[in-house]
């Protein structure tokens, strides 16, 4: 990475590059709905999900600027920005696709799944964010009260959440495979995350104890 | 009082009353208005708990930066997402009158409270009442920076 940086002078954050990828789902959506057109409920409401939380997450960084210096700081080069898009920017729209090549009308109940599914995971996800940005601004340690009582990473709960409603929407097996991805790479943040605090705050053991990983007392 | 809050039920009425069904693009807009509304409502409800459990004062950042009453500004636009899709005046007319008789006298009374903070005159300034105040030459002085937002 650091070779490609070097060798193309191409250097922006991490999240210069999610953001810009988030554009790009944008235009894929855009391109499935002029290429397949909007017959449904279906695609109504994907759309309305799909761009209103890429919408949330650039807003997100315009009313709390100091998220730009906290999340996805490290540099990348132009290889790694060319996999953010694709991953990110493209990958991400894979239950579109399927809600846009899916003639089948939407029943009622993978609405009323759905939305609650996105509202609550967003809900989830926006409030834990809100809640330890507020407390480390403040100098707070370990962050273990409030949302993150009983989840110690209830952000990706939420998170989850939210992916999995494009999922329910599209109405695909398939497209659950985005969920099913993103499950995996949180897994392994979980993982080195557990051990970062573990070693970082004392009282983390304790926090262990009494709360879960990711599904409320389950796991 | 009770009476009054029950107004709210009348967008509803009239939708499934009516038996109309809204077209997708109204529906659509409805939709993406609420959810974006609710998060800015409800997030800065939390932004404003959890501050205020930390450390007590005059909150001027996140959703506060620009607008005094996000909260009003995201409700007074959830219940509009509800107006739109009932496609009728009263609930609009309804909804006026909960942000000129109810809202409006409790942001400035809010206002009023907030006047004994010394540095709320140049927070007045630079941000709406209501709506929020895009445009303003302000730096923000009290933004914290590279702060870690992840626990680890």
């Amino acid at each position: 990475m650091e070779t490609a940086t070097k060798s193309s002078g191409f250097q922006v954050t991490q999240l210069t590059a999610i953001n810009v990828a988030k554009f790009v789902t944008i235009l894929c959506l855009i391109t499935l709905a002029l290429i397949y057109g909007v017959n449904d409920y279906r695609q109504v409401i994907y759309l309305c999900l799909h761009v209103s939380y890429v919408l949330w997450w650039l807003l997100e960084q315009w009313l709390f600027p100091q998220r730009r210096q906290q999340i996805f700081t490290e540099k990348v080069g132009i290889l790694t920005f060319i996999g953010v898009l694709l991953f990110v920017g493209v990958f991400y729209s894979l239950p579109g696709y399927f809600a846009f090549t899916n003639s089948n009308p939407i029943s009622y109940l993978s609405v009323a799944i759905a939305l609650p599914l996105y509202i609550f995971g967003s809900l989830i996800n926006t409030g834990a964010d809100v809640q330890k940005m507020v407390a480390k601004s403040m100098g707070s340690g370990l962050v273990k009260d409030g949302i993150w009582r009983s989840v110690r990473h209830v952000n990706y709960l939420g998170d989850l959440m939210r992916y999995t409603s494009f999922s329910v929407i599209a109405g695909e097996l398939w497209a659950f495979l985005l969920p099913g991805v993103i499950t995996l790479l949180y897994l392994q943040r979980i993982n080195q995350k557990e051990q970062a605090m573990g070693a970082k705050y004392p009282e983390f053991a304790a926090y262990q104890q009494k709360s879960s990983r990711l599904l409320p007392w389950i796991w | 009082m009770d009476l009054v809050i029950c107004l709210y039920w009348v967008a509803p009425f009239i939708l499934i009353s009516s038996g109309s069904e809204p077209s997708p693009p109204l529906i659509a807009a409805a939709i993406a208005i609420n959810l974006l509304v609710v998060f800015l409502h409800y997030s800065s409800d939390a932004q404003k708990y959890y501050t205020l459990k930390y450390q007590p004062g005059l909150i001027t950042e996140g959703f506060f930066a620009r607008c005094r009453n996000t909260n009003y500004f995201g409700e007074i636009l959830i219940y509009s997402g509800f107006a739109m899709l009932a496609s009728h005046w009263l609930p609009f007319l309804i909804l006026g009158g909960f942000a000129a008789f109810m809202f409006v006298p409790n942001m400035l009374k809010k206002d009023k409270s907030l006047s004994r903070y010394p540095e709320f005159e140049n927070y007045k300034a630079n941000s709406g009442l209501l709506i929020p105040k895009l445009f303003v030459n302000k730096i923000h002085s009290s933004e914290v920076s590279g702060v870690p937002q992840e626990n680890s």
